[in-house]
């Protein structure tokens, strides 16, 4: 290439770059010479090149020697620092990051910087209301009923009052005449010839005999009260179920007070007009002198001297009860109030007002 | 564990709880929500708990509502999530707690919860792992990529002040 004054000064920066050969850098002095105007510009560009500084030296050149046997280096201090701050790391570990980090400025810079990042705990948090989060285990007690040990006991139980109220039962018929009063027509037919059972037959029959006076007493005694309380003796006949013998016990009445020959001074004359009557006995009777300027004495309580009476068919039952029942009453009766509520026969009178003279 | 355990660890670590999730949520009462939601769980399944470990238990538990939780609010949420109901409730009074209050917000879900778990409760690599459901490999990861995240928020504002 031929040098000339379009394309001098490339070859002027190649001759200073000395990238020129010897031929090529003779051909830039010929012209350099051959055109003395462009002799100042050849020399500035000669002046324009920079010589290196001796003094500016590298001074940890320790930083990029490589070291294999160490832990940490500069390729892998941000994942150590961070394990650091985390506490991740070793004893061994931690002395050899702090030696690195002591050697080395600004990695201690950055370390200082990594621990600032670290929050702390802000323990003015609490949750309120704690009261919400606390639970109570509900005791159930768990009681354990073996119900067929229950169940059998029960049975037992039940099974034995049972017996004994049968045993009981029995002993009390055993004590009752009722097999003598069957058996004696059979036995009176088989046995005539033998004294022995003649003296037990006409011993049967005459307490045959005793039950049926004692039976129509009772009826009697029985027919009085239902006149006398007819209060009472509606409900014990309403109980009886027997209406009828109301008016049945009003006629056997007259017809026991007929055939009663018994003296009753204590019994009102007008009281046998009032049989029918219910509520005649209910009221006082003003024209009787007992009544007057005297002490009335009632009977404790009708319903205490009008007994109920016991039904037929249970009388065998409760016959020594009765008869015992009233005799503690009329004694009680007689011991409180003075009065004479029996005839000389021993017979309850019933019904009867009696005022005390005393 | 019986009901006395129990009651204790409402004392010792309710506050721990409500705390992390307060810092992820930043809303009170669903914090308070999951807070309790929490310790019924643990209730329920009391005779199945060790008392010794019912703390990572609850944060365990915890941190899975918290997930939930966040995941319903996603589906349900049609506003710009940059609104006024989702302002911070707690603010810290000092400028570097702000800035760093501030920087936690930044950072996803599951970095946020690492931060929080190791800085706040101190657990382990392997101990994050285990509540989070991640290998400890990823739990360091995550947790290394939060700081330097941290770390740039900082400078960044220190330049700008």
């Amino acid at each position: 290439m031929i040098i000339n004054r379009h394309n001098y000064e490339e070859f002027f920066i190649l001759y200073w770059d000395n990238e020129l050969t010897a031929d090529e850098k003779k051909q830039v002095e010929v012209f350099v010479q051959e055109n003395k105007d462009l002799q100042e510009e050849f020399r500035l560009f000669g002046e324009t090149r920079f010589a290196p500084e001796a003094n500016i030296l590298f001074k940890e050149k320790e930083l990029l020697l490589s070291n294999k046997n160490s832990l940490i280096n500069f390729s892998n201090y941000p994942e150590h620092l961070l394990s650091y701050i985390d506490d991740e790391l070793t004893k061994i570990e931690r002395t050899e990051v702090e030696k690195f980090v002591g050697k080395h400025p600004a990695v201690q810079q950055e370390l200082a910087l990594l621990l600032k990042t670290k929050l702390q705990p802000e323990t003015e948090i609490v949750f309120p209301d704690k009261s919400v989060l606390y639970r109570k285990e509900e005791k159930v007690r768990i009681i354990a009923l073996y119900w067929r040990r229950l169940a059998v006991a029960a049975i037992i139980l039940l099974m034995a009052g049972l017996v004994t109220f049968r045993i009981i039962n029995n002993t009390k018929k055993d004590g009752q005449p009722e097999i003598a009063n069957v058996v004696p027509p059979k036995e009176n037919k088989a046995d005539e010839n033998n004294p022995v059972q003649v003296l037990a037959n006409q011993d049967s029959k005459q307490q045959e005999q005793k039950k049926a006076e004692d039976k129509k007493i009772k009826k009697s005694q029985f027919e009085k009260r239902a006149i006398e309380n007819p209060v009472v003796a509606l409900t014990e006949l309403n109980k009886n179920n027997l209406p009828e013998q109301k008016k049945t016990s009003n006629e056997s009445l007259i017809a026991s007070t007929t055939t009663n020959t018994q003296p009753d001074e204590t019994v009102n004359p007008e009281f046998k007009k009032a049989n029918n009557d219910a509520i005649a006995i209910a009221e006082p009777d003003k024209k009787n002198n007992l009544f007057d300027n005297s002490t009335v004495t009632i009977p404790a309580s009708p319903s205490f001297t009008n007994y109920t009476p016991v039904e037929s068919g249970k009388e065998n039952e409760s016959k020594g009860g009765l008869k015992g029942f009233l005799r503690k009453a009329t004694r009680v009766f007689e011991h409180r109030t003075n009065i004479k509520t029996t005839t000389d026969d021993n017979k309850l009178l019933v019904g009867v007002f009696a005022v005390s003279l005393k | 564990m019986t009901e006395r355990e129990y009651n204790e660890c409402v004392n010792n670590y309710s506050d721990n709880v409500y705390r992390f999730i307060l810092k992820n949520l930043r809303h009170e009462e669903d914090s308070r929500d999951v807070v309790q939601t929490t310790f019924e769980k643990m209730w329920i399944h009391r005779e199945e708990i060790d008392a010794t470990k019912c703390k990572s238990y609850l944060f365990t538990v915890a941190y899975r509502q918290m997930i939930d939780h966040i995941r319903k609010i996603k589906r349900i949420q049609l506003k710009d999530e940059f609104n006024e109901g989702m302002k911070v409730q707690y603010k810290p009074a000092n400028n570097l707690k702000k800035i760093l209050d501030e920087a936690l917000a930044r950072l996803g879900e599951t970095q946020r919860t690492l931060v929080l778990l190791k800085d706040y409760e101190g657990y382990s690599y392997e101990e994050i792992g285990q509540i989070t459901s991640l290998s400890e490999s990823q739990v360091k990861v995550y947790l290394h990529r939060a700081r330097v995240q941290l770390k740039e928020y900082l400078v960044k504002i220190e330049n700008v002040i």
